[in-house]
């Protein structure tokens, strides 16, 4: 069994390790460096206008994508985690529903929507395209934070005669802030990554990163591809692992 | 406010899309009516698709990539999932990382990759780029369920003169079933909409409706074509589920 699942493990993460290898390869061609290592294409990527307004966008567009999300499933997540009322199943569904629809069916949809709007080519429509899938996920990790915050520490601030935003601001978003981080930093990440919708919103204005790396990985393929996408990789790396050294610590005291 | 804005509304306008009338959109003015002929309500784009057999092949095909994928995906799953259930607490965060790193890696490298090893597109790079998609999902799924089973159960049956096999198949495996199936019914249902994995790794031959819908959205620009499939894929998918569910609640 154990064999089995290190040459699963094995297989899935080779295609990440194949990418960033061929990455530093001299040639021109998809084979991977072997005596000769080289930056070229990531020389290239750094300087083409293209690739770097790309990043920039996409980067952009992550930012504001995020504090969307936040702004939305920090609420949501206080609701559910603190109050009862009828319909809360119900609620609960709509908000996660995201996670299991078709990610076209929605991007044909917001195409539809923000076409016939002034939203059209916008970065904005972009990045509330991108947090209506980072929400649920937001969402979920925020209610999990929210309720291991014991109610009883809040119960006392009020007790105290704090107002309910002084006992959010001095008691409870404390206490969550690894949450909020964590979950900062996956939405950061799925905008990053996000392709579906970016093809159907961006422009020529607000192309993201997977963005201009899509064209060129279906026909014209050169090593500059995959430099690109480690350039990605090593963005979304470090965040992630950020976000899991956050939400250590929470998970430990369980 | 933000999920009216973007779930809701665009939902409700891919459900209005699909039943307009295309027009005549031949010649110059193709773009001003760009999907739709306002205020006209029509069920043509419903009857192009259900009665042509090009279409009820994607459907065929999009359905039974889904069930090879979901296979394979719950076989690899449930074994990465059982290692994870099985290692010490600090080499199971690691497990889960390295299991969940291709999930927040762009899947665009990721699926470059795939077409590195494969070199030609086909149905088993396909399958293969999918189930290397989903395995993520199905083998985390599957741990949390694994993490509820007690490990003393299974050596109880042991130390009751069980061989290593039995034990597994007759008190972990059942213990975990619940879990199998809840990973089961989100793998079917995300293969289902597959996308990405048939476009870039498969040949006309492989492509799914989701790969039809982008086709018509932006080559054949027929939105209200593609309103309908969408309409009929989301159809599908909630048949499925709904269905998977039902025989879920029956069985676990």
């Amino acid at each position: 069994m154990t064999i089995l699942a290190r040459i699963l493990l094995a297989i899935l993460l080779w295609p990440l390790a194949m990418s960033v290898w061929v990455s530093f390869t001299p040639s021109r061609y998809l084979q991977g460096p072997v005596r000769e290592w080289s930056l070229q294409w990531y020389r290239e990527f750094f300087s083409g206008p293209v690739w770097m307004d790309a990043l920039l966008n996409s980067l952009g567009t992550a930012a504001l994508s995020a504090s969307l999300s936040i702004l939305i499933a920090l609420p949501a997540g206080l609701l559910m985690a603190r109050s009862r009322f009828r319909g809360k199943a119900f609620v609960e569904g709509a908000l996660l529903l995201p996670l299991v629809l078709p990610g076209v069916a929605l991007a044909v949809g917001m195409l539809a929507v923000v076409r016939s709007t002034p939203l059209w080519g916008s970065q904005f429509s972009l990045a509330v395209g991108h947090s209506v899938l980072s929400m649920p996920v937001a969402f979920l990790v925020l209610r999990a934070t929210i309720q291991q915050v014991d109610p009883a520490l809040e119960a006392v601030a009020r007790g105290l005669g704090a107002g309910p935003l002084q006992v959010f601001r001095f008691v409870t978003l404390p206490l969550i802030a690894p949450g909020v981080l964590a979950s900062a930093l996956f939405a950061t990440v799925m905008s990053l990554n996000e392709v579906t919708i970016s093809l159907f919103l961006a422009t020529r204005y607000t192309e993201t990163l997977p963005r201009v790396i899509w064209p060129n990985l279906r026909f014209a393929i050169t090593p500059l591809v995959a430099a690109a996408s480690t350039v990605l990789l090593a963005i979304s790396l470090p965040a992630l692992i950020g976000a899991g050294w956050w939400l250590r610590p929470r998970r430990a005291n369980r | 406010m933000l999920w009216l804005l973007g779930v809701a509304v665009p939902l409700a306008y891919v459900l209005r899309m699909s039943l307009y009338s295309r027009g005549n959109v031949a010649g110059p003015h193709r773009y001003d009516t760009l999907f739709f002929v306002p205020g006209t309500w029509s069920l043509h784009s419903f009857a192009n698709v259900l009665s042509s057999g090009f279409y009820l092949r994607l459907f065929g095909f999009t359905i039974l990539l889904s069930l090879v994928v979901t296979a394979l995906t719950m076989v690899c799953g449930y074994i990465l999932g059982y290692s994870v259930y099985r290692a010490s607490p600090r080499r199971k965060i690691v497990l889960i990382l390295l299991i969940a790193l291709p999930k927040f890696t762009n899947i665009l490298v990721f699926v470059y990759g795939v077409k590195m090893i494969f070199g030609a597109n086909g149905f088993w790079p396909v399958v293969a780029g999918e189930v290397l998609l989903l395995v993520p999902y199905a083998a985390l799924t599957i741990a949390a369920a694994l993490e509820a089973v007690p490990y003393h159960l299974a050596e109880a049956a042991r130390g009751l003169g069980a061989s290593a096999s039995s034990a597994f198949w007759r008190v972990t495996f059942p213990l975990s079933f619940p879990g199998v199936a809840a990973a089961a019914v989100l793998t079917v249902l995300w293969s289902m909409s597959a996308f990405l994995g048939p476009y870039l790794l498969g040949q006309p031959a492989q492509y799914t409706v989701a790969v039809e819908i982008d086709r018509q959205i932006h080559q054949d620009l027929d939105w209200t074509l593609a309103a309908a499939l969408n309409v009929l894929l989301m159809a599908l998918l909630a048949t499925g589920g709904y269905a998977l569910t039902a025989m879920r609640r029956r069985f676990a």
